[in-house]
């Protein structure tokens, strides 16, 4: 009884997006980013911490959640791997 | 086996096994072979004998089990070299040599991250590319110790990146704090052994110097995920650096895409104190924007990006920066006055035909969108894409060529059209942007800037940073400076306009100012944790405040409320 709120809460649809590949994440809107970050690079296979993740241009943190960032369901991530550059 | 840098071969990525590349450097006549590969920063790794004439040097790197990202960066990068290069080459036998290892050493090789193994001269094989097919197994085995006048330099590194967390923050602590030569004291068996810390103050085994970021191939920067700085704190689109990152910043290394992105947002945040009006007029794009365009076809492209501006209005900016990473080089565009693009062509503005035709070819559907834009001119509408068509890397075309803009005709101090600049440390490449004509629409103009050349292999993604600055010190200026320098505009004119000395430090002062930052964030980061545990203890205490006072309403009279009362 004292923990039915959060089970109320609505989830959302995460699209996240790889090199064109898509998978769909549901997630809590109070889920941290952190997990969410974990599940897309299993998804991807990837090890963690291989992602950088961005919500419309904007880098997102490990201890966002999607609530904070007033993502609505159906919105798109995109997971990036590192830039590096120095070369000629 | 190979002797041409056009038939290397490279092992596919398998991630059920480590991964081990080998490689062997060897020049048959000429020294300058050695000398030209020894400009680059592994010529500390990859030691060269200086005078031998006939010098071959075989090198193993075990990547452990590196991520598939890691791994195809790692080729890039390699290849790239090879590519340059075309001492380095890679044959068949590695593949013998992989399969041996595999399969009979596998227990031996681990732990192994990079071995460079010098071999005396091999008469049989002058014509085999500097491949020795009989290459011994052992050879690259031999633990240094053993070997000590052959091997120059061994690094031992556990392989498996996720047990090494805390090595590598003894390797970073040490280094922070300058202290190579702790570093280059270690010894590889207690290095293998984890006992790093232990080991730092101990000694023999020099390892390079640059060893640290190259490590960053195999696994030690892969695991420095420790966030040591967060900014802007408490800002969506804040930065998170990690130690990882920190090393980065050490001589010869390369920067990354967090750094840049940092490092933008740094600058920023100083022009908005220092001149909050320009502030205002600049837009900074994330150093993933270009990838996300180039990434596909056009409508879609366009479509992918759409809501990374969803939120203000481009076009009301008076700057756009754009960081552009390609090909594991950084390069800057800043487009200047994108509204301009919004009104009518003007005549004198021509793209040459050739320009004209390609981008006919790309773009089949341009009607089609200049009625919906020309309409109306809210940002949404314009399918800003399509002047992005990313040029692919041609190295034999002139891109310059078909872009240049008649500039006498065009009264250069009065604005009328977007610029796309693009600033470029190995302007040579001219790796660029194509503008598309839009019917009804003004094109922008493609300039590719003559700015100082990076004399390294590294610094571009510093001369990124440092070309933002001083752009911005007076955007009018140096816009005008891009516009109109020609070919004969020497490099020191170049390095004294765009005032090059500033980077000098750079990596430095990035470095302390990261460290300074980061001891202010963690400071706070434990204040809003104490602050929270104290929220949710005081919460708890009025909660229970409350269902006592409510609770011990009927209580009251036999003596708890006075008490009750006076700390009210």
């Amino acid at each position: 009884m004292s923990q039915e709120p959060e089970d109320v809460k609505p989830k959302i649809n995460l699209k996240v997006v790889y090199d064109g590949e898509e998978v769909q994440i549901k997630v809590k809107p109070n889920t941290k980013f952190a997990k969410i970050f974990a599940a897309a690079e299993q998804r991807f296979g990837k090890e963690s911490g291989t992602f950088k993740f961005v919500y419309e241009g904007k880098r997102i943190g490990k201890e966002d959640t999607p609530g904070d960032l007033d993502i609505e369901d159906g919105d798109q991530i995109d997971c990036f791997l590192e830039q590096l550059g120095g070369w000629q | 086996m190979s002797s041409e840098a056009a038939n290397l071969k490279y092992m596919e990525f398998d991630e059920t096994s480590d991964q081990v590349f080998i490689l062997s450097r060897y020049s048959r006549r000429r020294n300058s072979d050695l000398q030209r590969f020894a400009t680059t920063d592994l010529r500390e790794i990859f030691p060269v004998t200086p005078g031998a004439s006939r010098d071959k040097v075989t090198i193993a790197v075990n990547l452990g089990k590196p991520f598939r990202g890691q791994y195809e960066e790692f080729m890039v990068w390699m290849k790239r070299l090879v590519d340059k290069k075309s001492v380095m080459r890679v044959g068949m036998a590695v593949e013998s040599v992989w399969k041996t290892i595999q399969t009979r050493n596998a227990e031996r090789i681990k732990g192994v991250d990079l071995a460079v193994i010098r071999n005396e001269e091999d008469e049989s094989d002058d014509e085999l590319g500097g491949w020795n097919d009989h290459l011994s197994v052992d050879k690259i085995l031999k633990p240094p110790a053993q070997e000590s006048g052959q091997l120059s330099s061994v690094v031992y590194l556990e392989p498996d990146a996720r047990l090494s967390v805390s090595q590598t923050s003894c390797v970073i602590g040490a280094q922070s704090h300058n202290n190579s030569e702790a570093i280059s004291k270690l010894r590889p068996h207690q290095i293998r052994q984890g006992s790093l810390s232990s080991a730092i103050k101990s000694h023999p085994i020099p390892i390079p110097k640059c060893y640290a970021h190259k490590i960053c191939f195999g696994n030690l920067l892969i695991s420095g995920f420790q966030t040591i700085l967060v900014y802007p704190s408490g800002q969506t689109g804040a930065i998170s650096i990690t130690k990882g990152d920190l090393i980065r910043l050490q001589p010869n290394g390369l920067l990354n895409d967090t750094l840049i992105e940092f490092s933008l947002k740094l600058w920023m945040h100083r022009l908005e104190q220092d001149d909050a009006k320009l502030a205002k007029e600049i837009h900074i794009f994330s150093s993933f924007f270009y990838k996300k365009l180039e990434q596909r076809e056009l409508q879609e492209s366009y479509a992918s990006v759409a809501k990374w501006t969803a939120k203000f209005d481009l076009f009301k900016k008076k700057y756009l920066i754009v960081p552009i990473n390609e090909n594991l080089h950084w390069y800057l565009a800043i487009i200047y006055h994108p509204e301009c693009v919004l009104r009518p062509e003007p005549p004198y503005i021509k793209a040459s035909p050739s320009s004209y035709s390609e981008s006919r070819m790309r773009r089949p559907d341009s009607s089609l969108k200049a009625t919906t834009i020309s309409e109306k001119s809210t940002f949404e509408d314009i399918n800003i894409g399509s002047h992005w068509q990313p040029l692919s890397l041609l190295d034999d075309l002139d891109v310059d060529e078909p872009m240049e803009v008649d500039f006498s005709t065009e009264h250069v101090g009065n604005q009328q059209s977007t610029y796309i600049f693009t600033l470029d440390s190995l302007g040579s490449k001219a790796l660029a942007k194509k503008n598309i004509p839009e019917t009804g629409l003004s094109q922008a103009v493609y300039k590719h800037a003559l700015v100082p050349q990076q004399p390294n292999s590294c610094d571009c993604g510093l001369y990124l940073l440092h070309f933002v600055q001083t752009f911005f010190e007076d955007p009018d200026k140096y816009a005008n400076i891009i516009r109109t320098r020609t070919s004969a505009y020497p490099e020191a004119d170049r390095r004294a306009d765009w005032k090059v000395k500033g980077i000098a430090d750079m990596r430095e002062t990035l470095r302390s100012k990261i460290k300074d930052l980061s001891i202010k964030w963690k400071r706070e980061s434990v204040v809003n944790e104490l602050k929270k545990q104290w929220d949710s203890a005081a919460v708890s205490y009025s909660s229970e405040n409350d269902s006592d006072v409510m609770g011990t309403a009927s209580v009251e009279p036999h003596g708890a409320a006075p008490h009750f009362h006076t700390t009210q």
